[in-house]
């Protein structure tokens, strides 16, 4: 396996996209229940707690684009297999491939509940997990310029949903979210690991690295995309928390969606059956990237061939359909997984970034010896 | 070629596969508009519902079903088996507590309509002055296609002309769940021949504590929420202050006038603007701000208003009736125990009243103490001084 990567020139897009694929990556089904999440670690100053998720994102990020520079156009399956050998690199890679298939399939279950708890509570889970994976394989075989298209068009088509919330505004009471500062620094510290699941998306930029046209401009956009996601995720938070009571926002499982249930357009009354519905677009290209970033190491790792991965994971997805059909396992597992994203997306590249550096100290030192 | 035939047919499977969903078709259902609960004997909940249906047959399309169980989808469960169209909710616009019902709690029954994901966060809560099975069968002599829709546009058409606070779902939760606020709703009631909005229930928490009256809700309102040149009131002023302005056709009736006399004035296009503070120490003190923009509208004695003078002397008086009656509001809000204003919550967000609890509060709210300062502003008088 070779560590850089040289992809053709018709595959590689321009900079400013970056800061399209990781905002569609953040921003997905964990926004519409995170206001509760995080109200529960920090109360009324939740959204501080965003912000400040926003601060270590960045800090990460920042890590990131400097272990990325190490190299010339490597991505994180190439790293591991330059700094950890051709066996070991393969187990953690592995990890790596599968974690970005459970997170694909945790994003279409947790949507799928949501589809079912507002507009179809008699629809099977297998079907519209089927329709999304058929949606996200579709975009992913034609490559990664079409992933990277479908976010673009994603973030386009759903940028509306965010003036929706001038209603819930108008009803705001600001006596919810004051006094100010009042939670220690330990509740903030619960509140931002609590968010780290609903931020993840942003160490996929360790993955579509190497078809960045201008790779030095990479981290701008990438911070521009992730200070987009975090002033959306606190703008709803601090809505959220002003708009519900104490009371009601702590069992409110999607506060974003029940604010919209005041919405009231004249020529339709529920306007939450279509932000549900459209909330598909919002994660489709959270699908797609997550999807396409594992299918890809399976054919970077273990040089399969990419198609015959996407059906096979496919058909992986549809099956894992069957497995959870409950709120409560649903919550159980989405946990989990929250733990591991919190590991493999903020820990891990800030220590191989460490790795790195110790590695080429090291070799450069060889080097100077010889 | 084999692709696009391929193609065409996973299109077709998704649009056919659309169908396996729910389907509803219009004419089966029984669109629920209004839900009533009440309490029955052996405790048990009498739940009255009535409902739109669609049938081109029949000339009455609203139906009110009534049926006992221990929940309120239990009581639509066996509510089902009484007609032939199938309920459903979506369409829900008020719910109507009975009075006895209300006096004992019903954030339970409240919490259901919250749970249920097809029931908007905007239909109306409203409590009945008797049963609320009274209110859902009375018969109206003026026939209204559905009593459903009649009593949401009632209590909408007021909500809009600012005479009421919007008695929503959302808002119930909203102040049921906060720490120092508690809900105010209407009280509907039948008489002669129609259905009305008779005064308001004062809940502490979810219980219903005091009635008010009408004309009482203004003062009340006017420190929860602003009005915005819909609201109307009328004031009664003593005649006193005004006695040397008044401009009589004939003077014999000067003599006439004793003390007791009044001079009512009736504003409309009420603009106001309120701010609560909350004092920093450990009793209560609230200082209520209040600034109100009004039209005079009506006035019953002849002052020549196009003087400022007397136009100072309207405001001053006007000013001092609103502030005496807003401040036997708080009273009289302070003596029930109940705060739908919300002092609680103001008190609460004072740096280190932040954990404050609703018992705490309960015992704090009645020392507490109120500085009400109105400033009224009459800024125009009609086409006529």
């Amino acid at each position: 396996m070779k560590v850089n990567l040289e992809p053709k020139k018709n595959l590689i897009f321009n900079t400013f996209l970056v800061a399209f694929i990781l905002h569609t990556a953040q921003i997905g089904v964990g926004i519409a229940g995170l206001p509760r999440i995080v109200f529960m670690e920090a109360g009324q100053d939740a959204w501080i707690s965003i912000i400040a998720s926003g601060v270590v994102v960045s800090i990460v990020l920042f890590f990131i684009s400097k272990l990325l520079a190490c190299y010339s156009s490597a991505d994180l399956y190439g790293i591991q297999y330059d700094i950890f050998g051709r066996w070991i690199s393969k187990l953690f890679n592995l990890v790596y491939i599968l974690y970005f298939l459970i997170v694909t399939y945790v994003i279409m279950m947790n949507y799928t509940e949501m589809v079912q708890a507002w507009i179809f509570p008699k629809m099977p889970t297998w079907l519209l997990v089927t329709f999304l994976v058929f949606l996200a394989s579709y975009a992913v075989l034609g490559g990664i310029r079409v992933v990277v298209g479908v976010t673009f068009l994603g973030l386009i088509i759903t940028f509306w949903l965010v003036l929706v919330i001038y209603t819930p505004i108008k009803h705001l009471d600001l006596n919810h979210l004051q006094p100010v500062f009042v939670s220690s620094w330990k509740e903030h510290l619960m509140a931002i690991y609590k968010v780290s699941f609903s931020v993840i998306g942003f160490e996929l930029l360790l993955i579509v690295y190497p078809y960045v046209k201008e790779k030095k401009k990479a981290l701008r956009y990438a911070l521009f995309g992730t200070w987009y996601s975090t002033f959306l995720l606190t703008l709803v938070t601090a809505v959220s928390i002003g708009f519900f009571s104490q009371e009601s926002i702590l069992k409110t499982i999607w506060p974003v969606l029940s604010m919209f249930k005041i919405v009231r357009i004249p020529n339709l009354e529920r306007f939450e059956f279509i932000a549900v519905s459209f909330w598909m677009m919002v994660i489709l290209p959270n699908i797609c990237i997550y999807f396409w970033a594992a299918t890809r190491g399976v054919k970077r790792v273990f040089n399969f061939s990419q198609k015959k991965t996407i059906y096979c994971f496919a058909i992986a997805l549809v099956a894992g359909s069957f497995l959870i059909d409950d709120r409560l396992t649903m919550n159980t597992v989405t946990d989990k997984v929250g733990t591991f994203s919190f590991m493999l997306s903020f820990i891990y590249p800030c220590f191989l970034f460490v790795v790195v550096k110790i590695k080429q100290s090291f070799t450069k030192m060889k080097g100077a010896k010889g | 070629m084999k692709k696009r035939c391929l193609l065409l047919l996973i299109l077709l499977a998704v649009s056919l596969l659309g169908g396996c969903v729910e389907n509803k078709y219009l004419e089966s259902l029984g669109m629920i508009t209004a839900v009533g609960y009440d309490e029955s004997d052996n405790n048990e909940l009498q739940g009255t519902i009535v409902l739109y249906q669609f049938n081109p047959a029949m000339q009455d399309v609203e139906k009110v079903l009534s049926s006992q169980a221990n929940t309120t989808k239990g009581a639509r469960l066996s509510l089902n088996f009484d007609t032939d169209h199938k309920l459903v909710s979506g369409q829900l616009r008020i719910a109507i507590y009975g009075r006895e019902l209300a006096g004992k709690g019903i954030s339970h029954l409240v919490d259901t309509l919250e749970r249920d994901s097809s029931i908007g966060n905007m239909v109306y809560l409203a409590v009945s002055d008797t049963t609320a099975e009274d209110i859902l069968t009375y018969e109206m002599t003026e026939k209204h296609s559905n009593k459903g829709t009649y009593l949401y546009n009632l209590v909408k058409q007021n909500v809009e002309s600012e005479l009421l606070i919007a008695p929503t779902l959302q808002e119930f939760i909203t102040d049921t769940g906060s720490v120092g606020k508690d809900p105010i709703l209407p009280i509907l009631s039948a008489s002669e021949g129609t259905l009305n909005i008779k005064g308001f229930a004062l809940f502490h928490k979810d219980r219903f504590v005091k009635e008010i009256k009408n004309e009482d809700l203004f003062y009340i309102r006017s420190i929860i929420e602003n009005y915005n040149t819909a609201g109307s009131v009328e004031v009664g002023l003593p005649l006193e202050p005004f006695k040397s302005h008044i401009s009589r056709d004939d003077n014999s009736n000067r003599e006439e006038m004793n003390e007791e006399e009044k001079i009512f004035i009736v504003l409309d296009s009420i603009k106001s603007d309120h701010h609560i503070k909350a004092g920093k120490q450990k009793k209560p003190t609230f200082t209520i701000k209040l600034k109100i923009d009004a039209r005079l509208h009506e006035i019953t004695e002849k002052l020549k208003l196009s003087e400022p003078k007397i136009m100072k002397l309207v405001e001053k008086e006007t000013s001092k009736y609103i502030k005496k009656n807003i401040m036997k509001n708080i009273k009289m809000l302070q003596e029930a125990k109940v705060d739908p204003i919300g002092f609680g919550m103001e008190y609460k967000t004072v740096r280190n009243h932040g954990s404050l609890t609703q018992e705490e509060w309960d015992n704090l709210y009645k020392d507490a103490t109120f500085d009400v300062k109105v400033e009224l502003n009459l800024i125009r008088t009609g086409v006529t001084d």
